[in-house]
């Protein structure tokens, strides 16, 4: 079985390899990627970092991703970006008629000793970034990340995010000796300073959803018409780390109050650093997919789950996604036929791409189809998507032994 | 010899073990092949370690919990140094961010040694789950002791490990 699967990925990678483009900075490391599409725009963005410091960089597609610009910085203070996989740039397309679309990137740089969220916008398709501004709400003390964006129909950008605000300042006040114990505290009342803020770039006042979130997971953030859809690793009672949603239905002044998604009951005082993903259909049903061990032991291998919800309120039992091998980094969009949802898995000692599109009955039971990788090779993850007009178009981080490149290309 | 701390060492060991069957770099498992880079941007090995007990605490910078438990790795490096104990802190910040976790070191008090593996190569290698997690390898280079997420405050089955280790 398992040299049957060595073969099938073998030839996979065969067959596609010609599709692909290659995202990278001469003489860097680049990973880190986040993609967005409208029409036939296609707009990544990622970090490229040298020996010392780390920048991001963004390339455009006008062809539906076939072919790239050449890369350009969005940073304007060079070496501030500070980013890694569950909080890389994100990048959100604001559409303006007769014109390519306004593209904002939003990251996370370097705050003294704690990080702040920056955004920058290019209104010449890419070519040029102007000032990095803060996020409205996102600086002051304490870190700031994790952060995902979405575009609201009249154009606004909102950003949802992890805020250490509360958590640093009460740390650091344990941290003066660094051999004198900390006080005892139980780690889910300390997570309780780890909290989730909604704000939008032209806004000034941020919305805090909630309290208790899990410190390192990635967001997810997808508007549709006048609802934003917001889902995350919550910390409940016991230190369990389970994913919650919520929703607003006036443009993002507030939020319902958070839905555990599923009862997983994985407990883990640690950053499992494997957060959730949304898509929404023509139905306005949120899908949401997420890792998490089968059994709620946090030494057993990461699995991948579903569940939709049509109300917000009330999801349908959670369904295994099949996998070859532990998974991360779980990431999906609504194409064409469906919501499509990629990863990342541990097969025979290294990282590989994986897919599957998702097809759910009005009763809310899945069925999951495989759809080939763009690239079966061994050293490839932290895969993303997004939906052009001519289909589905990826981008992953390569590891390679003189440093990673970004991989793009579109979807059988 | 009071037999209550080897009573309470193998409750510890056994809680710890807890999936660990199913898993590459489980406990009474060879340690992996696992190499980074140092400070200095130097490769090192795991494999350089053997005759040595050695302690590896995957963490980054960004992790709150691990933030939570460095004064404890700091007074366990403290005490052990001398007794052939070599406690290594592997960072999996991005690339290019080793000034960053160099401040930070000189900021939290770090003394114990700290490698850099941006690729996250150990989590491939060992198999874990996030950050924190910390495995104790033998002077035989086998696994002995693993913990997923941070050490509680006064949580002293690491010391108990450790000691264990110097034992056999």
């Amino acid at each position: 079985m398992k040299l049957l699967l060595h073969i099938a990925l073998a030839l996979s990678a065969l067959t596609v390899q010609a599709q692909q483009s290659t995202l990278a900075v001469d003489g860097r490391t680049s990973a880190n990627p986040s993609i967005s599409a409208q029409g036939q725009f296609v707009a990544v963005a990622w970090s490229a970092a040298t020996t010392s410091s780390m920048d991001i960089f963004l390339s455009t597609s006008h062809d539906g991703g076939v072919t790239f610009s050449a890369p350009a910085q969005v940073n304007a203070v060079a070496g501030d970006a500070r980013v890694s996989g569950e909080l890389p740039p994100r990048v959100a397309l604001v559409p303006r008629k007769g014109a390519a679309p306004e593209i904002i990137v939003v990251w996370t740089a370097k705050s003294g000793t704690s990080t702040r969220l920056l955004s920058a916008r290019s209104l010449d398709g890419g070519k040029t970034f102007g000032a990095s501004t803060a996020v409205p709400g996102s600086t002051g003390e304490g870190s700031r990340g994790w952060q995902s964006v979405a575009v609201g129909p009249t154009g606004r950008v909102f950003v949802l995010w992890l805020d250490h605000r509360e958590s640093m300042s009460a740390g650091a006040m344990h941290h003066q000796d660094a051999t004198m114990p900390a006080p005892k505290i139980d780690p889910t009342e300390k997570a309780a300073l780890s909290q989730l803020y909604f704000s939008s770039l032209d806004g000034t006042n941020p919305v805090r959803i909630t309290r208790s979130v899990c410190y390192c997971c990635k967001t997810s953030l997808v508007s549709d018409g006048g609802n934003v859809y917001a889902a995350w690793r919550h910390v409940y009672p016991g230190s369990q780390r389970d994913i919650a949603f919520s929703m607003s239905r006036d443009g993002g002044k507030t939020f319902s109050s958070p839905v555990r998604v599923s009862d997983d009951h994985w407990q883990i005082d640690g950053c499992p650093e494997n957060g959730p993903a949304i898509a929404i259909d023509a139905q306005h049903r949120a899908h949401v997919a997420w890792p998490t061990p089968k059994d709620g032991k946090d030494a057993s291998a990461l699995a991948l789950f579903y569940a939709v919800t049509r109300d917000g309120r009330t999801f349908s039992p959670r369904a295994e996604i099949p996998t070859h091998g532990p998974a991360s980094h779980v990431q999906m969009v609504l194409g064409a036929d469906g919501p499509l949802v990629a990863w990342d898995e541990i097969v025979s000692g290294t990282r590989r791409l994986a897919m599957t599109r998702i097809h759910t009955d009005a009763a809310g039971k899945a069925t999951f189809t495989p759809v080939t990788v763009p690239d079966a090779g061994a050293g490839q993850w932290y895969p993303v998507l997004a939906t052009t007009t001519s289909g589905t178009v990826a981008a992953w981080v390569r590891q390679g032994d003189k440093g990673g490149s970004i991989g793009v290309a579109r979807l059988r | 010899m009071n037999a209550r701390p080897l009573f309470v060492l193998a409750i510890a060991l056994s809680a710890c073990t807890k999936g660990d069957a199913v898993r590459p770099g489980g406990i009474g498992s060879p340690a992996p092949a696992y190499s980074a880079r140092n400070l200095d941007g130097q490769p090192v090995a795991l494999s350089t370690l053997k005759g040595k007990v050695a302690v590896l605490n995957v963490w980054a910078t960004w992790c709150e919990p691990c933030r939570d438990e460095i004064p404890q790795l700091e007074a366990l490096h403290r005490q052990f140094a001398k007794e052939n104990v070599e406690l290594i802190g592997v960072s999996v910040d991005g690339a290019g961010m080793g000034g960053d976790v160099h401040d930070f070191m000189r900021d939290h008090d770090m003394s114990y040694t700290v490698w850099l593996d941006p690729d996250k190569q150990f989590s491939l290698q060992f198999l874990t789950v996030g950050v924190p997690e910390t495995f104790l390898v033998d002077r035989a280079g086998v696994i002995r002791w693993h913990k997923i997420g941070a050490l509680a405050q006064g949580d002293t089955t690491l010391a108990s490990a450790i000691r264990q280790a110097l034992r056999s």
